[in-house]
C-alpha cells in the first residue's frame, strides 16, 4: 500500500460508510473495496446486502466472515438448465451449508432469497429458530421441503413480512401449516402460496389475512375455489397484487355479482395472476379493475383469443403481460393497439408438443407488438415459425430490448419463406439492440450468427443456445467477444474442445458455462482444469460405465459440462454422476 | 469420435438387437428420474438405431445422440407389442405424435445404446434422457421446419418450459370443473373445426375423451422411502404396470433385473418391484387419499385414480392389508404368477 499519506483517514469511517451507501450496485461496492485497505475494511463492515450468484463460488463461512453485518442475502444454486430437467436431480445446490453458516455468523439476518436450491425442512426450522428478526423468505424454483417446514416458519417468525413461494416443489404433509401463525401475528405484507399443490384451509387463511392490515400481495393456489375468493377479498381491500385460485365455477349469477363487487372493492389492484382453469364466464368480473392494472398473468388460463382480446383491450396501462399462445396473432394485434405502455411480453405455448392443430400465432404477432408498443424491452416468445424479415423489422422497431428470448419450438427451423437460416434476423437484433442483456436463440442457425453476437453484443450478460452452429468457430466467436458475458448455456451444438481451450481465460471472467450434448472430450476438460485452478470443471455423466471417470481415455465424450469460477475449490457434495476435474 | 450413423430404413426385430445391446451396454442409469426420461417414444426409430449400432455398440458412443424421434413417432406403423422401448419415463408417448410418414430419414434416438442389460430395450427412454443429440449431416428437420403441421420431436428439456408450467398444462385438466371442460371442449372444437367441419363441435363427452387421449403427459410425483429427493414420472408414457415399474426401478437405481429374463409373451422384463421379491413395494395414493398397492385395478382405472406414487419398504406395505403379490389383474396380464393372491 502507499505508505505515508493515509488519505482514507481524512474522514471518519462513518462518513465513508455513508458515501458507500449511495453506491447502487454490488459491483460498485466491490470496486470501492479494492481501492485501499481502509476502504476494504469500511466497506465490508457496512455492506448489509449480499448476492451470491453461484452458491459454490465461495465458502459460506468465508462470505459470512467477510461481511459480518449482512441483513439480506440472496443465493442461487443449480444452473438455469435445471429448470428443464437437464441437470440430475441429485446434482447439488443444497442450502444447508449456507443456512448453517448464516445462522452462526448472521444472527440478525432479516431476508433470505434462495433460487434453484434444495432446501430441507431442517433448513427451514433452522431459519425459523435462529434469526430472531427474520422478515422475508423467498424461495424460487426450490425443492426438498414440505409444508411441515412452512409450519415451523409460521410458528416462529414473529416479524415475518414476506413469505414468497414461487414455483417450488413442496411436499404436502402438513395440512394445517397456516394455523401455526399465532393469533398475535399480523405483520404479513406478501403471501405467495401459488405453487402449493395441497388444499388450503381457507377459513384459517381468511383469519390470517384479516389481521394483517399491511398485506399487499396475496397469491393463492389452485385449490382455493372461486366462491371463497369473495370472502378473502373482502378482508383485504387494500391488496395491490392478487393471484386468484381456481377461476372457474358453475355459472351462478349471484356469485358473479359478488365476485365483481369484491374485486371492484380492491381499488389499489395493480397486478393480477392465477386464473387457474379460467373460462369466459367469470372473466368479466375483473373488468372494473383492468384500467389500473400494470401486470397481468394469464399464462395458466386456456382462454381463447376473443375473450383475451375483450379483457386485455381494457388494460390500457398494462406494462407486463404473460399469456398463452391462444391469444394468436389477432390478439397480439389488439394488444399492440391498446397497451401502449407495454414493457414486457411473454407468450407461452399451450401445446408444446404440437399434438393438436396448430395455433395461429406466428411472427406477425411479434412484429405487431414491436410496432405498436414503443416501450417494449423484454420479450419471451414461443412460436413455430419465423422469418428473417420479421426479425429485422422487430429489431428496427425495438432498439431498446434488454431481454429477447425467442423459442421456435421445432429445433433447426429455418426462415419458412426463404428457407434460409435465421442468422440475419438474430444478427439484426444484436446489432440494433445495444442494451441487450439477455438473449435466447432458436431456429436454424450457423456460425455466422455467433460472429455477429460476439462482435456486437457488448452488454450481453446471458446467452442461451440450443441446436445451433456449425462447428467450433461458433463458440469461439462468443467466448472471444461478448465482453460482459456472465452466463453461457449451450445444449446440442457441435462445439468442441478447441474454442474452450483457446478461451480458457474468458471462463474466469464469467459466472458459469453449461454445455450439454456438444462435442467436448474429457481430455479437453482435464486440460482446462489443470490450466485454470480457479475454475471448477464439473463433468456430469449419468450413464454408469465400466470405468470410473479417472480411468477413461481423453477422447471420451463428455455428456454434460458445467464450469464455474470459484474461490472455494472443488465442492464436497458431488453425487456419483458428477466429477470435478483437477 | 463416433461414426455418424446413417439412416437406413431397415427395421430389425427388437429381440435380436436387444441381445447385442445387452451384451455391449451396461445398465443405463435411469436418468433424471423425472419426466425427462428421454425422449424416445420412438419405437420404429429406435429399432433402426439398434440395427445400425447392433455391433460395436460401445458405451462411449451415445453422448451426441438425443432422443430425436422423427422416425420413431410414425403413427399408424404397426408396432410389435414387444417394442415397449418408449415405456420409460419420457416426455411423450408415441401415440401423441402426428404422422411423420412424410419424413425421409428418421432421426433416431440414441439411447438404444445405453439400454440396460434387460432384454427389452428401454434405453430409448433412458439414454435420451441423458441427452445427446446427433447432428445429422442432412438435418431432417429442415424439411419439416416450415411445414404447417410440424412434427413433434421428443427432446429432453425442449421446448424449454419449466416443470411447474408443464404440469399445469396437463395435470389440472384432469381435475377440471365443468366450465373448464367446456372451455377446453370449445377450444378443441375451434381448433378442429377447420379440419373436419366441426364434427367435434358438439358433445362435451366426446371431447373429454379425445382430450384425454391427446393430452401429452401426466406427471405424478414419486418418492422412495429413504431418498430425500422426489422425482416425477410421466404415467402417460407407459401403458402397463410392468413398464412403469421397470422405469421406476431404473430411476431409483434399484437392483437390476437379472439377465435371466422371463420370456413372456411381450418380451417385457418382469419387474421385481411388482413381483414382491424386493424389499420395496410400489404404492399409490388415490383420489380419496388412500394408499393402495399398485396393480390392483386395470391400468386405465389406475390412471384415473392415481395422484402420486410411493416406493415403500415392504414392511410398511404389509400394513396396507394386502399381500405383496399384486392384484389379479396384473397376474392375468403377465401370466407369470401362477397363484392368485390371497384375498
Amino acid at each position: 500500500m502507499v505508505g505515508g499519506f493515509r488519505w482514507a483517514a481524512m474522514f471518519p469511517d462513518e462518513v465513508w460508510e455513508h458515501v458507500f451507501s449511495f453506491l447502487p450496485a454490488d459491483a460498485d461496492r466491490n470496486a470501492a473495496a479494492l481501492v485501499c485497505r481502509a476502504w476494504y475494511r469500511i466497506e465490508r463492515r457496512s455492506r448489509w446486502r449480499v448476492f451470491v450468484g453461484n452458491c459454490y463460488a465461495v465458502e459460506p463461512a468465508a462470505a459470512v466472515r467477510r461481511f459480518p453485518e449482512v441483513r439480506a442475502a440472496a443465493i442461487k444454486g443449480k444452473p438455469h438448465f435445471a429448470d428443464f430437467n437437464l441437470v440430475p436431480s441429485d446434482w447439488g445446490g443444497g442450502a444447508e451449508a449456507w443456512v448453517e453458516a448464516m445462522a452462526e455468523g448472521w444472527p440478525h439476518l432479516e431476508e433470505l432469497r434462495l433460487k434453484r436450491m434444495v432446501v430441507s425442512d431442517d433448513c427451514l426450522e433452522l431459519i425459523a429458530r435462529c434469526f430472531k428478526n427474520f422478515k422475508v423468505l423467498s424461495l424460487v424454483s426450490c425443492e426438498g421441503f414440505s409444508t411441515a417446514g412452512l409450519a415451523a416458519i409460521a410458528a416462529n417468525c414473529r416479524n415475518l413480512r414476506e413469505l414468497d413461494l414461487h414455483e417450488n416443489e413442496v411436499e404436502d404433509n402438513c395440512l394445517h401449516w397456516m394455523s401455526h401463525f399465532p393469533e398475535s401475528f399480523a405483520s404479513l405484507v406478501t403471501l405467495n402460496i401459488a405453487c402449493l399443490e395441497g388444499e388450503v384451509n381457507v377459513s384459517v387463511l381468511e383469519r390470517l389475512i384479516g389481521r394483517c392490515p399491511n398485506l399487499k400481495t396475496l397469491r393463492l393456489n389452485h385449490s382455493v375455489p372461486l366462491e371463497r375468493l369473495v370472502g378473502l377479498l373482502h378482508r383485504v381491500p387494500q391488496l395491490v397484487d392478487l393471484g386468484t385460485g381456481k377461476f372457474a365455477a358453475q355459472h351462478h349469477p349471484e356469485l358473479f355479482s359478488k365476485l365483481e363487487s369484491a374485486i371492484a372493492g380492491c381499488k389499489n389492484l395493480k397486478s393480477l395472476s392465477g386464473f387457474w382453469e379460467a373460462g369466459p364466464t367469470y372473466l368479466p368480473a375483473i373488468y372494473s379493475v383492468c384500467e389500473g392494472l400494470t401486470s397481468l398473468n394469464l399464462s395458466y388460463a386456456t382462454l381463447q383469443g376473443p375473450e383475451l382480446i375483450k379483457l386485455i383491450s381494457r388494460c390500457k396501462n398494462l406494462q407486463r403481460l404473460w399469456v398463452m399462445d391462444l391469444i394468436e396473432d389477432d390478439g397480439l394485434i389488439a394488444v399492440a393497439a391498446s397497451c401502449k405502455l407495454l414493457q414486457e411480453l411473454r407468450v407461452f405455448p399451450s401445446d408444446p408438443y404440437g399434438a393438436a392443430q396448430p395455433i395461429s400465432l406466428t411472427e406477425h404477432g411479434l412484429v405487431a407488438i414491436s410496432a405498436g408498443c414503443p416501450m417494449l424491452h423484454s420479450v419471451l416468445y414461443f412460436c413455430r415459425q419465423m422469418t428473417n424479415a420479421a426479425l429485422l423489422t422487430v429489431a428496427k422497431n425495438c432498439p431498446n430490448f434488454t431481454c429477447f428470448r425467442l423459442c421456435i419450438m421445432e429445433p433447426h427451423t429455418p426462415d419458412y419463406i426463404t428457407r434460409q437460416p435465421l442468422d440475419a434476423g438474430f444478427s439484426a437484433i444484436v446489432e440494433s439492440c445495444k442494451h441487450l442483456r439477455r438473449l435466447s436463440l432458436s431456429g436454424l442457425l450457423t456460425d455466422l450468427v455467433f460472429k455477429s453476437i460476439g462482435a456486437s453484443a457488448n452488454c450481453l450478460e446471458m446467452l442461451s443456445v440450443a441446436f445451433a452452429g456449425d462447428g467450433d468457430a461458433g463458440l469461439h466467436y462468443i467466448l472471444s467477444g461478448c465482453k460482459n458475458l456472465r452466463k453461457l448455456e449451450i445444449r446440442d451444438c457441435p462445439f468442441g474442445d478447441k474454442p474452450l481451450l483457446d478461451n480458457a481465460a474468458k471462463l474466469e471472467t464469467m459466472r458459469s458455462l453449461w454445455m450439454s450434448s456438444c462435442s467436448v472430450t474429457l481430455g479437453a476438460c482435464r486440460q482446462l482444469a489443470r490450466k485454470m485452478p480457479l475454475l471448477n470443471v464439473e463433468v456430469i455423466n449419468e450413464r454408469k460405465r465400466g470405468l470410473p471417470l479417472e480411468l477413461q481415455p481423453d477422447n471420451c465424450p463428455v455428456e454434460k459440462l458445467y464450469i464455474y469460477r470459484t474461490v472455494a475449490g472443488p465442492r464436497s457434495d458431488t453425487p456419483s454422476c458428477v466429477w470435478i476435474l483437477r | 469420435m463416433q461414426m455418424v450413423r446413417g439412416y437406413d430404413g431397415g427395421l430389425a426385430s427388437p429381440g435380436s438387437v436387444s441381445k447385442a445391446e445387452a451384451a455391449a451396454a451396461e445398465e443405463e442409469e435411469g436418468l433424471v428420474a423425472d419426466d425427462v426420461g428421454g425422449g424416445a417414444p420412438g419405437k420404429a426409430g429406435e429399432r433402426e438405431e439398434e440395427v445400425l449400432s447392433g455391433d460395436g455398440e460401445e458405451e462411449g458412443e451415445e453422448e451426441l445422440d438425443l432422443g430425436l424421434t422423427l422416425g420413431a413417432a410414425k403413427r399408424g406403423k404397426s408396432e410389435p407389442s414387444a417394442a415397449r422401448w418408449g415405456s420409460c419415463c419420457r416426455i411423450l408417448t408415441a401415440k401423441d405424435f402426428p404422422s411423420l410418414s412424410s419424413l425421409g430419414s428418421p432421426r433416431s434416438p440414441s439411447a438404444s445404446s445405453v439400454s440396460s442389460s434387460s432384454g427389452t430395450n428401454l434405453g430409448g427412454g433412458i439414454g435420451t434422457g441423458v441427452a445427446g443429440t446427433r447432428r445429422a449431416a442432412e438435418s431432417v428437420s429442415h424439411d419439416v421446419g416450415g411445414s404447417s403441421h410440424p412434427p413433434s420431436q421428443v427432446v429432453v428439456g425442449w421446448p424449454p418450459i419449466r416443470q411447474f408450467r408443464m404440469n399445469n398444462l396437463f395435470n389440472h385438466s384432469k381435475d377440471s370443473t365443468l366450465e373448464a371442460d367446456t372451455a377446453v371442449a370449445i377450444k378443441r372444437s375451434n381448433i378442429a373445426g377447420g379440419a373436419d367441419g366441426g364434427s367435434k363441435a358438439d358433445n362435451g363427452n366426446k371431447d373429454h375423451e379425445s382430450r384425454g387421449k391427446v393430452r401429452s403427459s401426466f406427471f405424478v410425483k414419486v418418492k422412495m422411502d429413504g431418498d430425500p429427493i422426489g422425482r416425477k414420472v410421466d404415467l402417460s408414457a407407459h401403458d402397463s404396470y410392468e413398464a412403469l415399474a421397470v422405469a421406476l426401478e431404473l430411476m431409483f437405481h434399484l437392483p437390476t433385473i437379472s439377465s435371466a429374463i422371463e420370456a413372456s409373451v411381450h418380451g417385457a422384463k418382469i419387474s421385481k418391484l411388482l413381483d414382491g421379491s424386493l424389499e420395496f413395494a410400489l404404492t399409490y395414493e388415490d383420489k380419496d387419499g388412500d394408499w393402495m398397492l399398485v396393480g390392483d385395478v386395470p391400468w386405465g382405472m389406475f390412471l384415473e385414480a392415481v395422484k402420486r406414487l410411493r416406493i415403500m419398504r415392504t414392511l410398511d406395505a404389509n400394513g396396507l392389508g394386502r399381500s405383496i403379490h399384486f392384484g389379479k389383474h396384473f397376474n392375468k396380464v403377465s401370466g407369470l404368477i401362477e397363484s392368485d393372491p390371497p384375498a
